[in-house]
């Protein structure tokens, strides 16, 4: 069974005073639980949306997608919503940590919408997760007072304190230098691993995203494992 | 359950967060409510002392005043007095009672006094509280000394604390036991009641000598009318009878209660009430104004976090309710500050004495209904001050608000 899987899935933009802009063409991708998958890509190649559509954020304007095996365009906008948030997980390259709060308050943020007792649970639940990533000794610190490795940090715990089964990371060690950058990688890893999540990142490093065991790339809009790639290219 | 109040919670996290914006925005929602609060408790103050006023000076609902006149000369009020109550007995009229005015001379006292000659009835009728011992009653016609019944300012111009102390006064050659003290109509009310029965046999000649001189005693007799008789003509038949056993006298039946105004148009209290409160609304519409203007900008900064949110499995309707909520909680804090507010100033020295100076002995306690409306407005003003803002939030798009 598979967890997440596309089938010839486009998506387009209607633009008012120009034809509809194609950005994803016929994208085929199946992905299973604790799987490790890369896209690597050009700017404006399109991963940003293939990654919203993975994270169901956003729509494919065809093909078909599914979720457990669950057609995702049958469902309704708070259904998706639901799922997006109890099986899904992000990280995004610029952290989007909520400025104003602690490291405690952001990572707690998933939990509010669980609507379940990890609600009255949620900071202690988060204390645990920033505990597990290396931070328990800035649980009650304002976000911005952290340094980018820290955010990061943030950022991951943030992204599993709901137990996700799908981390989409975009750009995770964008924003870092490279030594912070592989310990980042590294400890998403482990933690995708601990909880036996499917890790999908996507990167423009190569470093980042040898990681992976499937590695696809990203070419306007088109989408081919790493190693069919290589041969067109050569 | 959770779901609703993980709503309220992240609402107060965010006014936590955003302190010294809500509390600047949120000023003038406070002022607005506590001015609207004053003014629905002071309409609604006035009725009540108003009605009060009313029921002290007239008596209760279909209340009638009975007034003999005539080309003859006027019955003796002795006879007057007999008259009524022989007609209340026949009629089952259990509160009808002789309103004697007299200015009685009393010596201890430094100001004017003013002397009634009342039945026991007088008491229920004109809503006066006993504040010590007792009220007259009809027995106390047979004791040979006169008892009476003062009012409280009295008690405290002559130092009298309590009738447990069986004080006495000096009133004109007579000597009157105090039986009971009486709540004071207005401030420093200095009043003695008596049976009539004490009056004529103390006071009645003093009083006509007096008469004599400009002064003397004027009567009136009241009835209140039972609620299950047609008011109007039950009274026609009592001035009647009383008229009835004096030849060309003519006794009239007017109603002097507040209903007998019923048809003069709106009460001025509700006027004020609805001049006052159209203020604070327009107080009030301009408070939610400028809290919209700030929302509405805070809201703009925040559409990042919105989509964030909303990538961590917020849905829509999730962000609008919580930022409506953050607007409700605000106001709904800014009311009951604002109506606390109302309530201390009204159960201050300061309001107290203000409104003793007005003339109002003993103020009502503080409106429940302008509090509550005041609580209710302030929750309205934060639904729809709260509207605008959520659905700028809504209306952002999680993916450029999250793009990175």
């Amino acid at each position: 069974m598979s967890l997440v899987r596309l089938e010839d899935v486009t998506r387009q933009i209607v633009l008012r005073d120009a034809p509809p802009l194609q950005i994803l063409k016929g994208i085929s991708i199946e992905i299973e639980a604790g799987d490790r998958v890369s896209i690597v890509g050009r700017s404006g190649s399109g991963k940003s949306t293939l990654l919203n559509i993975l994270g169901l954020v956003d729509s494919p304007s065809t093909g078909r997608m599914s979720f457990d095996d669950r057609p995702v365009q049958l469902m309704r906008a708070k259904d998706r919503d639901r799922l997006r948030g109890s099986s899904v997980g992000f990280i995004f390259q610029q952290f989007n940590l909520i400025d104003g709060l602690t490291a405690t308050e952001n990572v707690a943020m998933p939990l509010t919408y669980s609507g379940d007792s990890t609600f009255w649970r949620r900071h202690d639940l988060a204390r645990e997760m920033l505990h597990r990533v290396g931070l328990g000794h800035r649980l009650d610190s304002p976000v911005s007072t952290l340094s980018g490795g820290e955010q990061q940090r943030v950022a991951i715990a943030r992204s599993l304190v709901r137990s996700p089964r799908l981390i989409l990371a975009d750009e995770p060690t964008g924003a870092l230098d490279i030594d912070t950058g592989e310990s980042v990688m590294r400890l998403l890893d482990e933690t995708a691993t601990e909880i036996g999540a499917a890790l999908v990142v996507i990167t423009h490093d190569q470093a980042v995203a040898q990681r992976a065991r499937s590695r696809y790339q990203l070419d306007a809009g088109v989408l081919t494992p790493a190693t069919a790639a290589a041969q067109a290219a050569s | 359950m959770t779901r609703l109040l993980s709503v309220f919670i992240d609402a107060w996290e965010q006014l936590r967060l955003q302190r010294v914006r809500v509390l600047m925005s949120l000023i003038g929602v406070t002022l607005a409510v506590a001015a609207l609060t004053a003014s629905l408790a002071l309409g609604n103050i006035m009725a009540k002392v108003q009605e009060d006023t009313s029921i002290r000076h007239a008596g209760p609902e279909a209340t009638y005043s009975l007034t003999a006149s005539g080309p003859g000369p006027q019955p003796a009020s002795e006879d007057l007095v007999a008259d009524l109550r022989e007609a209340a007995d026949r009629y089952g009229i259990t509160y009808a009672t002789p309103v004697i005015s007299f200015d009685p001379v009393v010596p201890q006292h430094p100001g004017y006094v003013s002397g009634y000659a009342v039945d026991p009835a007088f008491f229920p009728m004109h809503a006066r509280t006993i504040e010590d011992g007792r009220a007259l009653e009809p027995q106390d016609a047979e004791r040979l000394a006169p008892v009476g019944v003062i009012s409280r300012g009295m008690a405290d111009a002559l130092g009298i604390q309590s009738v447990a102390e069986h004080p006495t006064l000096q009133v004109g050659d007579s000597r009157v036991a105090v039986v009971g003290i009486v709540a004071n109509q207005w401030q420093d009310d200095a009043s003695i009641y008596v049976l009539p029965e004490s009056y004529f046999s103390h006071f009645e000649a003093a009083t006509a000598e007096e008469g004599e001189m400009g002064g003397g005693a004027y009567t009136e007799l009241k009835i209140w009318i039972p609620a299950d008789a047609d008011p109007d003509a039950l009274a026609k038949r009592v001035a009647s009878d009383i008229a009835a056993g004096h030849e060309g006298l003519r006794v009239s039946a007017d109603r002097i209660d507040a209903g007998a105004y019923a048809d003069f148009g709106p009460d001025p209290a509700v006027i004020t009430t609805i001049v006052l409160a159209s203020v604070s609304v327009a107080i009030l519409a301009l408070g939610a104004l400028s809290l919209i203007n700030i929302a509405v900008v805070t809201v703009r900064y925040r559409i990042r976090e919105f989509g964030i949110r909303r990538a961590f499995g917020a849905s829509q309707r999730r962000i609008f309710v919580g930022v409506m909520m953050e607007s409700v909680v605000g106001t709904f804090i800014a009311g009951l500050v604002g109506v606390g507010i109302v309530a201390v100033v009204y159960r201050s020295p300061w309001a107290q004495s203000m409104f003793g100076t007005a003339g109002i002995a003993g103020l009502p306690p503080f409106p429940v209904e302008a509090a509550v409306a005041g609580v209710v407005t302030s929750i309205v003003t934060g639904v729809i001050a709260g509207m605008i803002p959520a659905v700028i939030a809504v209306r952002s798009k999680v993916i450029d608000a999250i793009r990175f």
